[in-house]
């Protein structure tokens, strides 16, 4: 199985392939449409919002501030509760380490929830190519592998296609589909086809939503029961997360998961929250003999190391900021060529692939503040992107830690123009006379101006400078009080 | 179990620990729903539960439980059903249905019960561990007693719960009975059946685990 892949540094051409595409469109705008009313409906109090929103930035930060101490006491109480924790830096490491936990049981049948994470080490490809099947459960996750490709939204992972592409998807490869284009038939059909995987695997990988410090705990959030399945069906469970995703105490799962749910689906609560805190104990009769937990770092200390992309991890991956991105609602998830797309992928994929992969990703936002607005941990992504955009262009400030690929989309030209520019500036003699000629001289000027002139007109600029025009009303002014006019 | 772990931690940690003292950040606290009387508390749960497409019973107390559960055995034609031997209404469930379906303890290991489970059992029984009213949500505390799979398989879960364990929401839960002491192997939240709205989010039900939720709350307990 090869997955359809795309790449951050293709980002312009795959979206204009993306805007060209009318059914894609059509999906992503519906879909859209459908989770911004939902949750729009969930916060009916605005009051309510506001608190909620401020507690969870303030639980996330707090913990983000004591986050190595948490992560020792997460691991300490996680063994204590029987679970085995494993560290991996990078995604070739998690690769390995995962394959490993699975071959040492001689298995080769793996059920996988969803998670983003393991999307992120591209763990199916990985273990596809030692031999082990690896099926995702998550009914959407599903519907993209039968299709070859990623995931294009990370709550709803097949929100691009229709259920007509997905019916057409199933014939192609369930035996036996009665072809139907009936909703519920076609979720039974995935049904039946996915209980014979959960029955035969020995293993079962999952995401974590939240990994509570002080029980050892970790908390999955969904609907459908295949996380469920995931962890209690098979003998051996893996649990796999971002090292970012550890909470302090119990008490702080609460209001995030209330803001979770509402912020990425509309709901109040979602089917199921399993937490977990080990596996089977004597005289238990059921659940996993085996847990195991993977924190993986992948450039999350990257983020961490710098006090204002810090706020990158307060993320509790709800997707609304996508859910409201004008960009993300035209392009659709594809596009980005990143695990996690639309405004928080912008922020999060540089640590994870470097700046040199996704400088395009980091302009390609209108900067309208959507994504900040509805934020529940107020994470602010245009700020940040604004950031990114200048680390893209020129190294940081030598008292903040280097940023992987810093300085990669840096242009001579344009450095060189920002530099005469300053020069320009700085000499008011010089500066007023070529602002003078240069208004003059630009109506003249024929020339299209890049982007900006594509799909607009070419700016008329006005007959006299600012200085000029200031200059003016100054003396005019001076005139009226000289003469005693002015009413 | 040995596997490559290398200096990961330690690396990680130390690229962590590097990082100059951090802000202190502010207290705050945010007020989850609360409940003015046990009957709106009640109320909410019902509404919550049935908005998610499961089925309420109020019972007025627990000696209408029996005939309840024949009442809904004979409604859905079960034939066979699978319950913990060890649950607080197991001899409730064994003395109301044993005669009229094929009714099994969860005795043995998972590992002998998984075909059964899968193919041929139409529901399962359980109690609760508490309610949250707020949004429509049974506890359950997994055990030996009723294992998790009770709760997962089966295309119909029938969970009865008595209205004195329903709480206003999941804050008041865990800090009154003390959560953060620690925590069974799993405890799992149930708002509704199964579902997705992962096709063209059209919304439908029985994605993986059961296609129907049975909630029967005894109010006089």
């Amino acid at each position: 199985m090869s997955v359809q892949h795309y790449q951050a540094s293709q980002f312009k051409q795959q979206a204009s392939d993306a805007l060209a595409n009318q059914t894609l469109r059509s999906n992503f705008r519906g879909a859209m449409d459908y989770l911004q009313q939902k949750r729009k409906d969930a916060f009916s109090d605005p009051q309510e919002l506001a608190q909620l929103r401020e507690h969870a930035e303030n639980i996330r930060q707090r913990c983000l501030s004591k986050l190595p101490q948490l992560l020792e006491q997460l691991e300490k109480n996680c063994q204590a509760n029987g679970i085995q924790v494993h560290w991996a830096e990078d995604a070739k490491q998690a690769q390995q380490l995962i394959a490993e936990l699975i071959q040492s049981q001689g298995a080769t049948k793996v059920v996988k929830g969803k998670s983003m994470v393991t999307e992120e080490i591209e763990l199916n490809q990985h273990l596809e190519g030692l031999g082990i099947e690896c099926v995702e459960s998550d009914m959407g996750e599903y519907i993209v592998q039968l299709a070859k490709e990623t995931p294009s939204h990370i709550i709803m992972p097949a929100i691009h296609k229709n259920k007509q592409q997905v019916a057409d998807l199933f014939q192609q490869h369930i035996k036996d589909f009665d072809y139907t284009l009936s909703v519920d038939k076609l979720i039974q059909t995935g049904r039946e086809a996915l209980r014979t995987k959960f029955k035969q695997a020995e293993v079962g990988i999952s995401g974590v939503n939240f990994a509570v410090a002080e029980t050892g705990t970790l908390c999955l959030v969904e609907n459908e029961g295949n996380g469920r399945m995931t962890t209690t069906v098979p003998p051996v469970h893996i649990a796999v997360t971002g090292i970012e995703k550890v909470v302090e105490f119990l008490s702080d799962v609460p209001p995030l998961f209330s803001i979770l749910t509402r912020s990425a689906t509309g709901q109040h609560i979602t089917t199921y929250f399993n937490m977990i805190s080990g596996p089977r104990r004597a005289p238990e009769r059921d659940g996993p003999n085996e847990v195991h937990l993977v924190l993986l770092d992948n450039g999350r200390s990257q983020a961490y190391a710098d006090e204002a992309l810090r706020k990158t991890l307060q993320c509790i991956r709800c997707g609304a900021c996508m859910n409201h991105c004008p960009v993300y609602t035209r392009v659709g998830g594809h596009a980005y060529g990143t695990t996690y797309p639309g405004p928080i992928g912008k922020i999060i994929s540089p640590h994870l692939q470097g700046l040199a992969q996704t400088s395009d990703l980091v302009t390609a936002s209108s900067l309208c503040g959507a994504c900040e607005e509805v934020c529940p941990v107020k994470i602010p992504i245009p700020s940040l992107l604004q950031r990114l955009r200048h680390d893209a262009k020129l190294p940081a400030a030598e008292q903040t830690p280097s940023l992987k690929g810093q300085a990669s989309a840096a242009s001579w030209t344009e450095h060189t123009a920002w530099r005469m520019w300053a020069w320009l500036s700085t000499h008011p003699s010089i500066y007023n006379w070529a602002m003078a000629v240069g208004v003059k001289l630009a109506k003249y000027l024929p020339m299209p101006m890049g982007e900006w002139t594509r799909c607009r007109n070419k700016p008329e600029l006005a007959s006299q400078t600012f200085h000029q025009t200031m200059k003016r009303r100054a003396s005019k002014s001076l005139t009226r009080s000289a003469t005693g006019g002015g009413r | 179990m040995a596997v490559s772990n290398s200096n990961a931690k330690q690396n990680i940690m130390q690229r962590l620990a590097a990082v100059s003292a951090l802000a202190p950040t502010n207290q705050t606290s945010a007020n989850a729903w609360q409940a003015s009387s046990p009957e709106q508390a009640l109320a909410r749960f019902e509404q919550s539960l049935m908005a998610a497409h499961a089925d309420v019973i109020i019972l007025e107390n627990a000696k209408q439980l029996s005939a309840c559960l024949l009442e809904l055995q004979q409604q859905h034609q079960w034939q066979t059903a699978l319950y913990g031997e060890g649950g607080e209404w197991s001899k409730v469930f064994s003395l109301a249905l044993a005669e009229h379906l094929q009714l099994n303890h969860f005795l043995q290991p998972f590992e002998q019960l998984k075909t059964a489970l899968f193919d041929s059992t139409d529901v399962t029984f359980t109690g609760c561990a508490a309610g949250i009213a707020d949004t429509g949500t049974l506890v359950l505390k997994p055990s030996a007693d009723e294992p998790r799979s009770l709760s997962l398989i089966a295309p119909c879960h029938v969970a009865v719960i008595k209205a004195s364990q329903i709480v206003d929401n999941l804050s008041q839960l865990i800090s009154e009975q003390h959560w953060h002491k620690g925590l069974p192997s799993n405890v799992v939240l149930i708002s509704g059946p199964s579902k997705t709205a992962d096709i063209q989010q059209t919304l439908a039900y029985g994605a993986h685990g059961p296609c129907q939720l049975i909630v029967i709350v005894i109010n006089g307990e």
